[in-house]
């Protein structure tokens, strides 16, 4: 066993002069995208996903202590641009959300503070901070989003690429945003609800049944509605629906959007059984059933779009790994623990291992299959052998 | 019925029960003399069929052969003992009730219980297949306690039930023995009034409906699941570490860490980084005695099985599996992801120990990681209610088992290092002593 600290966080980090002329010179387009308000970087269409990549790898080893800590113990360095053209950076295990500060920090350049030319980083700034859900004895996932702004331009960006440019009337159907500003979910909807230009988008009271009227006049005039909620939150609304007998008989123009939280404390399902339940509870067709993959750590989500296929966006880039060496990228079809390449999470990390299960096509869209069951398991888990 | 004529009727009933009772103590002593000796004679007898099962367990299943030795001589170990006699001993009937046990049996209706003491009950035993011959607990107290045993074998481990059963037939047991098989399909339609299950909570609902579906029992039959998968050591110092890292280690890393004996979290009020040294070098013995046993290739020991003392066993060497690629690597991204949480950690040969904070100890899953908390015996104790029933046993370094404060809640016995990997023959999974549950009657 050697040492553990390569780097001290309790001393001051400082880089090189050189390195953020480095930067400078090397990665001019991510520099300006960070130093002045132009478009995001992950949007820029000048460059290819992986020079975007390869700029972000350096920039988050340069800036974020945990990744570098990470990579360097896997023998990367931030000399490794090319090498991101071959092989994916390390992937780091989204768990660190839980156990670290997994984003850049403000760092010596010199005498200098990188602050001074990147303004974001600036210890006093008041960045956004999501906690994933959980209680207070629960450990919980921190994202500190230190530019919001890249965030809501994902948050769109996302949105647009798999429903267009069309104007959506969102109801959510989940506690409100104001009351939870912690949460990464709520504040996506929030900004879904904001650029709705009806501003009939609401959030739906948790103890009543849908208001099935007003849902129907927004229909009759035209508009898209996308009711967004938790699965069981939808399950809860159904059981509701039932108990009152108000029979629920959604029309086509109105999609349901469901946000994951399929195992509470009360019910878990496969989620065939979930959709089965859906499609029969909303009496809608299956193809207005959406799904939705997002997470504390990623800023960027991902849809589905026909059946249970899931399809990310051009800046985000999704692997299958095999568990035991992340390294391995596996072909499509093979289940392995999902892996999230998001340029969106500049100023966090953008390389992150999910302890998802899910499968590839060969398209590169996706399925999430539930969460990862390491083999070398303690116990007698051994039992439940496939003897038909 | 007036109340004389009743409290006569109930004195009668007791009377019955008591002499039925008396009468089953009798009986199950008999049985355990002798399940013991027809048992001893099976690892004794050259034509018992052990031979065999050995061969065909150390060439056709993932059990290291050492690790299949040890287990047979702790077995063994435990059967010359006299385990069987003390385990009816302990249940007898004439044994000096507690009050919750008094009260349990006046809930009863004395009608009840005697018809429990008159049947036979047949019991289908769904086994594990984690550790050799880790199943043969349930098919000793199914034999003791007089019920009829039906046995799905795991895959994991299919030939040393099969032979003990086979063998024990032959010594007049096949009116209780009825069938085994290693296909849940091949399971026969029996009227099964209990099941007993080990293994993994995932696995018990997708068991139990496969079951249910085949129709070979329906959703009434009771089930007594065990589901623990670790256990907890509590280290009071450093001074017990070095004196018992022997035991300690035979806790850690015994059969893999795959038992749900086998110690997953160390609680100690000294920090992982104090003790580096000490456990550093107790694991590299470990890891060293494997590759020397390799290299002169004496990891297969046929002699341990007549080395059933306790002495020689507490010296038994800890194999390893050899190391493959694929564990090497994901060892190696173990240890990046420790140095880049800044988390202290031990690490030799593909074991981990990481030092975790109180507030947030996962449930350990992987059988080579052992997760270190720097805390005191009253967060043990919230540790133990937080790990609810995934938790086995609790252990304790040291010379004294009052050291150690009990949980509240669960009955746990604080058991010494020591014992970790070679328990008695009547200890308890999940808290639970399997022939007090086959014979509810017993107080």
């Amino acid at each position: 066993m050697g040492t553990n600290n390569r780097l001290n966080m309790n001393e001051p980090f400082s880089i090189s002069s050189q390195t953020i002329e480095h930067i400078k010179q090397r990665m001019p387009e991510l520099y300006a995208s960070l130093a002045e308000p132009v478009t995001p970087f992950f949007l820029n269409n000048t460059l290819n996903f992986e020079e975007k990549l390869a700029q972000i790898f350096v920039f988050q080893y340069i800036l974020n202590p945990v990744y570098q800590k990470y990579c360097t113990a896997l023998g990367w360095s931030a000399g490794d641009y090319s090498r991101c053209f071959d092989e994916l950076p390390p992937l780091l295990p989204v768990q660190a959300f839980k156990d670290a500060a997994v984003w850049t920090h403000d760092t010596l350049v010199g005498d200098t503070e990188i602050s001074t030319y990147l303004t974001h980083l600036k210890t006093d700034a008041q960045p956004l901070e999501f906690l994933s859900s959980g209680t207070s004895a629960m450990q919980r996932s921190r994202h500190r989003v230190l530019n919001p702004t890249f965030y809501d331009a994902s948050i769109r960006a996302s949105w647009q690429a798999r429903f267009g440019e069309d104007n959506w009337i969102i109801w959510a159907y989940t506690p409100g945003y104001s009351e939870n500003p912690q949460s990464s979910l709520l504040y996506m909807i929030d900004r879904l609800m904001e650029w709705d230009h009806t501003q009939e988008s609401c959030y739906l009271s948790l103890e009543e049944c849908l208001p099935l009227k007003q849902l129907n006049k927004l229909v009759e005039d035209g508009y898209r509605v996308m009711l967004f909620g938790a699965a069981f939150g939808w399950l809860d609304l159904i059981e509701r629906h039932e108990r009152e007998n108000k029979p629920l008989s959604l029309p086509r123009e109105v999609s349901i959007m469901e946000t994951g939280g399929m195992k509470t404390f009360r019910r878990s399902m496969s989620r065939a059984d979930l959709f089965d339940r859906l499609v029969q509870g909303f009496n809608c067709a299956p193809e207005q059933l959406i799904t939705e993959y997002g997470m504390t750590e990623c800023l960027s989500q991902a849809y589905t779009s026909k059946g249970p296929w899931l399809e990310s966006p051009n800046w985000v880039k999704i692997v299958v790994v095999d568990p035991d060496q992340p390294n391995k990228v596996f072909e499509s079809g093979q289940e392995g623990l999902i892996g999230i390449v998001d340029l969106a999470n500049i100023y966090s990390c953008s390389f992150m291992l999910t302890g998802d299960r899910g499968v590839q096509d060969e398209e590169g869209r996706f399925q999430v299959l539930g969460r990862w069951e390491p083999t070398s398991l303690r116990g007698c888990n051994f039992l439940m052998e496939q003897d038909g | 019925m007036d109340k004389s004529a009743r409290l006569k009727s109930h004195q009668n009933g007791s009377n019955e029960v008591h002499e039925l009772g008396t009468n089953w103590s009798k009986q199950a002593n008999e049985r355990a003399f002798q399940l013991q000796e027809h048992l001893i004679k099976w690892f004794d007898d050259e034509q018992s069929g052990i031979q065999e099962a050995i061969q065909q367990s150390i060439s056709g299943t993932d059990f290291i052969s050492e690790d299949i030795y040890f287990q047979l001589s702790a077995i063994k170990s435990r059967l010359v003992t006299g385990d069987l006699v003390h385990w009816v001993d302990q249940c007898t009937i004439d044994r000096p009730s507690t009050d919750e046990s008094r009260h349990m049996l006046d809930t009863q209706s004395t009608d009840n219980r005697v018809t429990q003491l008159r049947e036979r009950s047949n019991i289908l035993c769904i086994h594990a297949g984690n550790l050799p011959l880790v199943g043969l607990q349930d098919v000793i107290a199914v034999l003791l306690a007089g019920h009829c045993y039906t046995g799905k074998i795991s895959q994991k481990d299919p030939y040393f039930l099969p032979s003990i059963l086979s063998w024990l037939i032959q010594f007049g047991w096949r009116e209780q023995i009825q069938y085994w098989t290693q296909n849940t399909a091949d399971i026969p339609v029996n009227n099964y009034d209990e099941v007993l299950f080990a293994g993994s909570e995932s696995s018990l609902n997708s068991v139990r409906k496969t079951l249910i579906e085949a129709r070979i029992l329906d959703e009434e039959t009771p089930w007594l699941n065990r589901i623990a998968s670790f256990s907890i050591a509590y280290c009071p110092s450093k001074k017990a570490v070095i004196e018992q890292s022997t035991e300690f280690m035979d806790a850690l890393m015994r059969h893999g860490g795959k038992g749900c004996r086998s110690v997953g979290v160390v609680v100690s009020p000294v920090g992982l980084n104090e003790l580096r040294i000490p456990l550093e070098n107790a694991m590299k013995d470990v890891v060293e005695q494997t590759g020397t046993l390799r290299q002169n290739n004496t990891l297969k020991q046929p002699d341990a099985l007549k080395q059933n003392n306790s002495a020689n066993l507490r010296n038994a060497k800890i194999p390893l599996k050899e190391i493959n690629r694929s564990e090497l690597t994901s060892l190696t991204y173990k240890k990046a992801y420790n140095i880049a949480v800044d988390r202290v950690f031990v690490s030799v040969g593909d074991w981990l120990i990481e030092e975790h904070p109180i507030e947030y100890v996962p449930e350990p899953s992987n059988n080579r990681v052992v997760y270190w908390v720097h805390a005191n015996q009253e967060n043990l104790v919230n540790l133990v209610e937080h790990f609810g029933s995934a938790l086995q046993s609790i252990y304790y370094l040291g010379t004294n088992a009052s050291d150690v404060k009990r949980p509240y809640k669960h009955s746990f016995d604080i058991e010494s290092i020591d014992s970790a990997q070679r328990p008695p023959l009547y200890w308890k999974p999940d808290g639970t002593d399997i022939l007090r549950y086959l014979c509810p009657f017993i107080i």
